[in-house]
């Protein structure tokens, strides 16, 4: 089979990225806090890059574009307007935990939990549910990159998603850290500048009101603010929009970001940085979903929308390049995943239980080994095809807002305590699985006309605060030490 | 030096109230938009006025979101 110019660029693309890694390997030290963390030393354009690219995935390449092309422009309603409470939390809580965490050498937000609520086994707790949404996500940007090759070089499914696992498998285990942030940058930067040109290029070159038209023709309300069921009401919306405002800057593995910082300052402009390069590139993932059905009514797969949009209007370089683009940022948010999981999982089960005396080395073998089983788990996952790249990538976000109470809270309020903490995680995901539409346990009608999300949010913070307020707190030495006042200390 | 009015909103209790009254005004602009842009479906560039409008509101949003994120840094910069 001949090799087309798509995938030319695609596989040379790729092969840039692993040289990335390679490079970074160069500076890794295989100690804890530079295999995690790049030794908290990272600036503000990488960092808030790599924020960017660990959001920008699969599920803003192909899931956004796929669900508009459906249910209309909401989607992009509701990121847009999360993006911007983003910066709020990373100001804020990002900051905090970013001084507790250097001040106290922590790299993983399970470890902020167990030494703030003074209990190894609530680290434990905390790791178990976010390994529910983190499998969920990971599975998600699977699919994703299945989708990507199938749709580009015409590989199998299945084989994809192996050849991508193990792709991923090799450059966490060479770059650590570094090369993910690094890699990230790249892609953030290159997925940009290639949407944003595929954009462009239908609104001046091709007759975009045409297509548009052609799109609302064949779903009458597509283009309509509340879109063409009535789904995205001002309540939907704004319950996604806070739901997601919570869970982006509540991902494991961007918790383990704020840690990461060079300093506060840094930390609050990088947070400006992802969502101002995140509005965008939702904005360009929804309308290319939207003309999508003006161009390809019937497309085989609702998640291959935009490769087949690209493919049909882009020369075979853009198309490979978007193909590249997006795989390549799709492993790197994967990546992030793993690494953060699986190093929750050396430092704070398999050091804190298993080998409290490991070294270094023998903990980060340790995290290396456990990015290999995520993966192998997470493809497993993906192989089921449990619901689509949206929809599961979705439930990620919201499920891992539903984790935030004992961190976001914690960090703040000195009555927060272990057992409002472990009942916040119990429940609060709890009733986010069972609402979650794909399992449907408990009816869509008891949302009210709330995103599902947000319900698990109000569950999880309300428990959390209730039980806080009924039962004892830790020892004031582990709350004023991992604690500090919302206000800063200054007087009236 | 003469105080001036920038200089009272950066103390603190002042500035709290005007921290929190930016978050509001911004989850009233995030709904209050919705509301109002409902009708604008015109076509321009492929994309219908409320969506263009709406990058607008998005584009305010950020500011007042700056504008918070610079005093909140203001404030808890001693801490």
């Amino acid at each position: 089979m001949p090799v087309t110019i798509a995938q030319a660029v695609f596989f040379t693309y790729l092969f840039l990225v692993f040289l990335i890694g390679v490079y970074a390997a160069r500076f890794t030290k295989y100690t804890p806090a530079d295999f995690y963390l790049a030794d908290r030393g990272v600036g503000t354009l990488v960092l808030g890059l790599t924020l960017a690219a660990t959001v920008l995935s699969a599920f803003t390449v192909f899931g956004i574009g796929a669900d508009t092309s459906q249910v209309g422009l909401g989607p992009f309603s509701f990121l847009a307007i999360a993006a911007v409470f983003y910066t709020l939390f990373f100001a804020s809580v990002g900051v905090a935990l970013y001084r507790i965490g250097t001040e106290h050498d922590i790299v993983t937000p399970a470890e902020y939990i167990r030494v703030r609520y003074e209990s190894p086994l609530l680290g434990v707790v905390y790791l178990t549910v976010t390994g529910i949404f983190m499998l969920a996500m990971l599975a998600g940007q699977l699919l994703g990159g299945g989708v990507a090759l199938d749709a580009l070089i015409g590989i199998p499914f299945t084989v994809a998603v192996l050849l991508m696992a193990l792709f991923m498998i090799v450059y966490i285990h060479i770059a650590g850290y570094r090369g993910v942030i690094w890699s990230d940058a790249v892609q953030s930067t290159v997925l940009f500048a290639v949407l944003a040109g595929v954009v462009a290029y239908v609104m001046v070159v091709r007759d975009s009101t045409e297509i548009a038209e052609s799109a609302s023709q064949e779903i009458p309300g597509l283009l309509d603010i509340v879109g063409p069921a009535d789904l995205w009401t001002p309540l939907f919306v704004m319950t996604a929009a806070l739901a997601f405002a919570v869970g982006v800057p509540g991902y494991p593995h961007t918790i383990q970001r704020y840690f990461s910082a060079g300093n506060a300052q840094i930390m609050r402009d990088s947070g400006f940085l992802f969502a101002l390069v995140a509005v965008p590139i939702y904005f360009f993932g929804a309308v290319l979903g939207v003309w999508s059905v003006g161009v390809i009514p019937e497309p085989p797969e609702p998640d291959y929308v935009i490769p087949l949009l690209v493919e049909t209007l882009m020369h075979p370089v853009v198309f490979g390049i978007v193909m590249a683009g997006a795989t390549a940022a799709i492993m790197s948010t994967a990546d992030s995943v793993a690494l953060t999981m699986s190093s929750m999982l050396s430092r704070d089960v398999y050091r804190e239980f298993v080998n409290p005396d490991a070294t270094s080395r023998e903990e980060v073998r340790a995290t290396q080994l456990l990015v290999f089983l995520l993966i192998v788990l997470a493809v497993a996952l993906t192989l089921v095809q449990p619901a689509g790249i949206f929809p599961l990538i979705e439930f990620a976000v919201v499920g891992f807002a539903t984790t935030t109470a004992p961190i976001f809270l914690g960090v703040y309020w000195d009555g927060a305590t272990k057992s409002g903490a472990t009942a916040s995680l119990v429940f609060g995901p709890g009733v986010t699985i069972l609402l979650f539409p794909e399992i449907g346990v408990i009816p869509e009608t008891l949302t009210f006309g709330m995103h599902y999300g947000f319900i698990g949010v109000l569950v999880a913070y309300s428990t959390f605060v209730l039980v806080s307020l009924l039962s004892q707190t830790p020892g004031e030495g582990s709350v004023s030490t991992y604690s500090q006042s919302f206000w800063g200390q200054q007087s009236d | 030096m003469t105080e001036t009015v920038f200089d009272r909103i950066r103390q603190p209790p002042l500035v709290r109230y005007v921290i929190v009254f930016l978050v509001g005004a911004l989850l009233a602009l995030a709904a209050g938009h919705q509301y109002l842009l409902a009708d604008w479906t015109t076509l321009y560039l492929g994309l219908p006025a409320w969506l263009w409008a709406q990058l607008g509101v998005i584009g305010v949003m950020f500011v007042l979101a700056w504008v918070a994120v610079s005093l909140y840094s203001t404030t808890t910069e001693d801490t």
